[in-house]
């Protein structure tokens, strides 16, 4: 799925770069925005859930590590059911969106892709970031907390 | 309870969750979304859950994120950022303190492709602090110069940064990069200073290393010049109009994955390491947005921006003390959170009062970046000091600390300079456009 | 007391804001003797995304908006024909025409709003930066930014290449060579900035864009009746017929920069005119046919109709 993604922001950059080079001897990519968008949305959805598998996001653990293990512990686990309520909102909320979206027929500005293509990767990479959230808690409450 | 009361306390209630370890874009996405409830109801809240996980990553400019990203891990990745660092102490590593200025000069030219200051740090960590250590460097000068290092990339284009300030404050993106650059450099002399007038007191901390001659020198030149050539065209392809910002990205990306291949250094495992750093670093920056949309939608309606602005409006202060005034709030704000989360909560609330005060929106985002970086140096939370702390495991925090102070000072030297003389950062600008 | 927010998606420096929004919203307090406030989310604000102003709006996060009928596209393609090309320059008489459609031929378009006001833009321009443009054939291979499918495809048509971009990044676009020009009124012209980086305006008077104004049904509904009797009273026919007068306003600032600069402004003939729509012909009839394909059994009435309208309101004036 990683790789995946990092194959979307890769064609991404191809289609700009050949539009770039295109329109200089006039073949130019016909709706090279939409397709970029594309490929940055599905790009993104799908290094979501790698993110937070990894433990990639930002947090700022200097008083984590002063605290006690059961408190740290305890915050972690805060931490987790935070995220993932906000990721199951938002699974939901966004479902109900994507649903009156593609209820109204809409289109990219220019090519006219079906908007549902650009939901597709998000609904997937939330669900999937739910089981990264997860993961990476069992991961980490098996460690032994480390300090120093 | 006025809204506005209401918007200090969510704001309040999101630093104390960061501050108790919760990732930086879940609290900012929770407290925006309860507040959001509290003062709407569920359907409002309801509708900005399922709008905003699509509207923070659909917009085509923000696709120069992760294709920054990328130019930068595949750089990393083939081995560029070492063979910089090699040519630059090549010249100038038999001067006093010289592996340590070079270490400024690779974190400021490697960040400047790069654009995460957090990347560079990890990045020229990774190749200095081993040669430091090799020659007998104090570690406190060590790993505080990888630390500070890491925060000149960010202002030397292009910069994710300073992307997503000019398109929070609607200001030309290719303005703010090239008003950037003298600041920038003007960072790296300051850092360089500060590690002569340490060297010059303390001789003792930095040993100096044999003098490389000429032949041995332009052979390591001619090994980096594909990475200059990058530079230049992704740089000088904005300016000289080939393309736009968001396209140099696709074009930087795209070069440094060719560079990459041709190095000889992407195998299985680097590019595995490539495609996680990628993924993980965009995975971050893209849900960031998305907890601070959540978080700006709440804030908003809470009317505390106006508020903030009738206050300063109102205090009758001049100019020069309101600057004052925001370089402090951001200098302890940079104690909790990351200068990205930093421009993200606060551009939108002190653009208009850098308006109100006809403060020039491309030297007021120069400094507010400038200062968010400071922020990632400054004692006790600094994600840099803790970056260069995970590459360097036998050093202890004091240590890094007590290194830290005299690029502190440089850096308040440098903002000194910056509000006293505008045209440090507005002449070039002037020049290109 | 009760509070109201109104959102839309233009600088709180535009016309829109500042001469009918602002002014709107403060005659409607005075009405209900402050009985109603406003607060008003401009472009910047998180509730100023142009694609969401209908969907805030339905979802009561909002209760009134302004908003842009084709960004997202084919959300009210009855509405949308009023963008054919060619059907009039001028925004009084677009304006006229849509309101005076509306309760027959447009109102299914609006389910659960109620609907305040209806207007257009007058005819828009096309500037280019370097090249200048003065006959159809000139278009051949120019890199043009446009605002709607059915600009794009008579761009298309006539040998352009159409470019969707926001707007943004049509400056820097137009400065770096990235496209030849676009397509606008002249008001945007002053806005962005672009007299800077532009020294062609062909007067085309080519096409229009529409615009809505309007109201969550519930928001109104639970209104007292002297509160609704107060938006009442400024909306409606009074208000559309504002919108030509408005518009000129608007546009006027940006045309005398231009001429202050020393561009070079081309307006054409009526036999010109005559030539580009002859041309234009099969391109119409099959954007016509594509919007009845999609659902809109009546789009070649609906059509005539606005047609006559026009006709009518030209007459009148
Ligand atoms: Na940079
Ligand atoms: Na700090």
């Amino acid at each position: 799925m990683a790789m995946a993604g990092v194959i979307a922001y890769g064609a991404a950059a191809v289609v700009t770069v050949a539009d770039v080079l295109g329109r200089r001897i006039g073949l130019p990519i016909e709706g090279v925005v939409d397709l970029v968008q594309l490929f940055v949305v599905t790009g993104a959805w799908l290094a979501m859930p790698y993110a937070f598998m990894s433990a990639a996001h930002v947090s700022v653990d200097f008083l984590l590590a002063l605290m006690p293990d059961s408190l740290a512990v305890a915050l972690r686990l805060l931490a987790a059911a935070l995220t993932l309520g906000l990721l199951a909102l938002m699974l939901w909320q966004g479902f109900l969106t994507f649903q009156t979206r593609t209820m109204f027929g809409d289109k990219s500005q220019q090519l006219g892709i079906p908007v549902a293509w650009y939901w597709y990767p998000l609904l997937v990479g939330l669900a999937a970031s739910m089981l990264g959230v997860l993961l990476e808690l069992h991961q980490a409450l098996k460690r032994t907390p480390d300090h120093e | 309870m006025s809204d506005a009361i209401l918007g200090l306390l969510g704001f309040c209630a999101a630093l104390v969750l960061i501050g108790l370890g919760l990732p930086v874009a879940v609290s900012m996405g929770a407290i925006g979304a309860l507040g959001y409830w509290y003062l709407n109801g569920w359907m409002g809240a309801a509708y900005i859950l399922g709008s905003s996980p699509f509207e923070s990553i659909f917009p085509y400019s923000f696709s120069v994120i992760p294709l920054f990203v990328m130019m930068g891990v595949f750089a990393s990745h083939a081995g560029l950022s070492r063979s910089l660092f090699n040519v630059i102490n090549a010249y100038i590593g038999h001067r006093k303190g010289g592996l340590a200025i070079t270490t400024v000069g690779a974190s400021a030219v490697f960040g400047a492709i790069c654009g995460s200051s957090l990347a560079t740090v990890a990045t020229i960590g990774r190749v200095a602090l081993p040669e430091m250590k090799r020659h007998g460097y104090d570690p406190s000068l060590a790993t505080a110069t990888v630390a500070a290092g890491g925060t000149l990339g960010v202002l030397i284009p292009p910069s994710v940064l300073l992307v997503i300030y000019g398109l929070l404050t609607q200001s030309s993106i290719g303005q703010l990069f090239i008003g950037a650059l003298v600041p920038g450099l003007l960072g790296a002399a300051l850092y360089a200073g500060a590690i002569m007038v340490r060297v010059r007191l303390n001789p003792g901390i930095a040993p100096r290393s044999e003098r490389t001659g000429w032949r041995d020198r332009l052979r390591l030149t001619g090994q980096v010049w594909p990475v200059m050539v990058l530079f230049f065209v992704v740089i000088g392809g904005i300016y000289l109009g080939w393309f736009s910002p968001t396209e140099a990205a696709a074009v930087g990306a795209l070069g440094a994955f060719v560079l990459a291949l041709f190095s000889g250094e992407l195998n299985r495992a680097t590019l595995r390491a490539s495609v996680f750093e990628t993924t993980g670093l965009t995975g971050m920056i893209f849900f960031i947005l998305i907890g601070a949309a959540l978080f700006n939608f709440f804030l908003e309606n809470t009317g505390l921006p106006q508020f903030l602005i009738e206050q300063i409006r109102n205090s009758g202060l001049g100019p020069t003390s309101v600057m004052v005034l925001i370089l402090i709030f951001y200098i302890v704000l940079g104690c909790f959170m990351d200068a990205m989360s930093m421009i993200l909560l606060t551009v939108p609330l002190l653009a208009p009062v850098a308006l109100e005060l006809d403060f020039s929106l491309v030297w007021f985002g120069i400094i507010v970046v400038t200062v968010a970086e400071i922020g990632l140096i400054t004692p006790p939370i600094g994600m840099n000091l803790f970056v260069v702390q995970a590459a360097a495991r036998d050093v202890k925090q004091g240590t890094v600390i007590r290194g830290i102070v005299p690029f502190i000072l440089a850096d308040i030297l440098r903002l000194t300079l910056l509000v006293a003389f505008p045209a440090l950062v507005l002449w070039l600008p002037a020049q290109a456009f | 007391k009760i509070k109201l927010k109104v959102s839309h998606y233009l600088p709180a420096v535009h016309g829109i804001h500042t001469d009918f929004i602002v002014p709107w919203t403060e005659q409607v307090t005075a009405c209900t003797d402050g009985e109603v406030e406003f607060e008003i989310f401009p472009a910047g604000s998180q509730l100023g995304n142009v694609a969401r102003q209908q969907e805030q709006v339905m979802a009561g996060v909002v209760d009134i908006a302004h908003g842009l009928h084709g960004i997202p596209r084919g959300r009210f393609p009855r509405t949308s024909l009023i963008d054919m090309p060619f059907l009039t320059d001028d925004a009084g008489a677009a304006s006229y025409a849509l309101w005076s459609l509306y309760p027959e031929y447009l109102s299914e378009e609006y389910r659960g709003l109620k609907v305040l006001a209806l207007h257009a833009h007058n005819g828009g321009l096309l500037h280019t930066a370097n090249k200048k443009v003065e006959t159809i054939e000139d278009m051949d291979g120019l890199r043009i930014r446009t605002p709607s499918p059915a600009v794009s495809e008579m761009l298309s048509f006539l040998g352009a290449d159409p470019q969707g971009l926001p707007p943004g990044e049509v400056y820097e676009s137009l400065q770096r060579g990235v496209i030849d020009g676009t397509v606008f009124p002249w008001d945007p012209v002053k806005s962005f900035g672009l007299n800077e980086v532009l020294n062609y305006h062909l007067d085309l008077g080519a096409y229009t864009v529409s615009f809505f104004y309007v109201m969550n049904q519930r928001s109104y509904d639970r209104l007292s009746d002297t509160a609704q009797a107060c938006i009442d009273k400024y909306s409606g026919a009074d208000l559309v017929a504002k919108f030509g007068d408005w518009w000129d306003q608007w546009d006027a600032p940006a045309r005398q920069e231009a001429v202050d600069a020393g561009h070079e402004i081309i307006t054409l003939s009526d036999a010109q005119r005559a030539r580009w729509e002859e041309t234009l012909q099969p391109m119409m009839a099959s954007y016509l046919q594509s919007v009845e394909d999609a659902g809109v059994d009546n789009a070649e009435d609906i059509y005539k109709a606005m047609q006559d309208k026009i006709r009518e309101y030209e007459a009148a004036h």
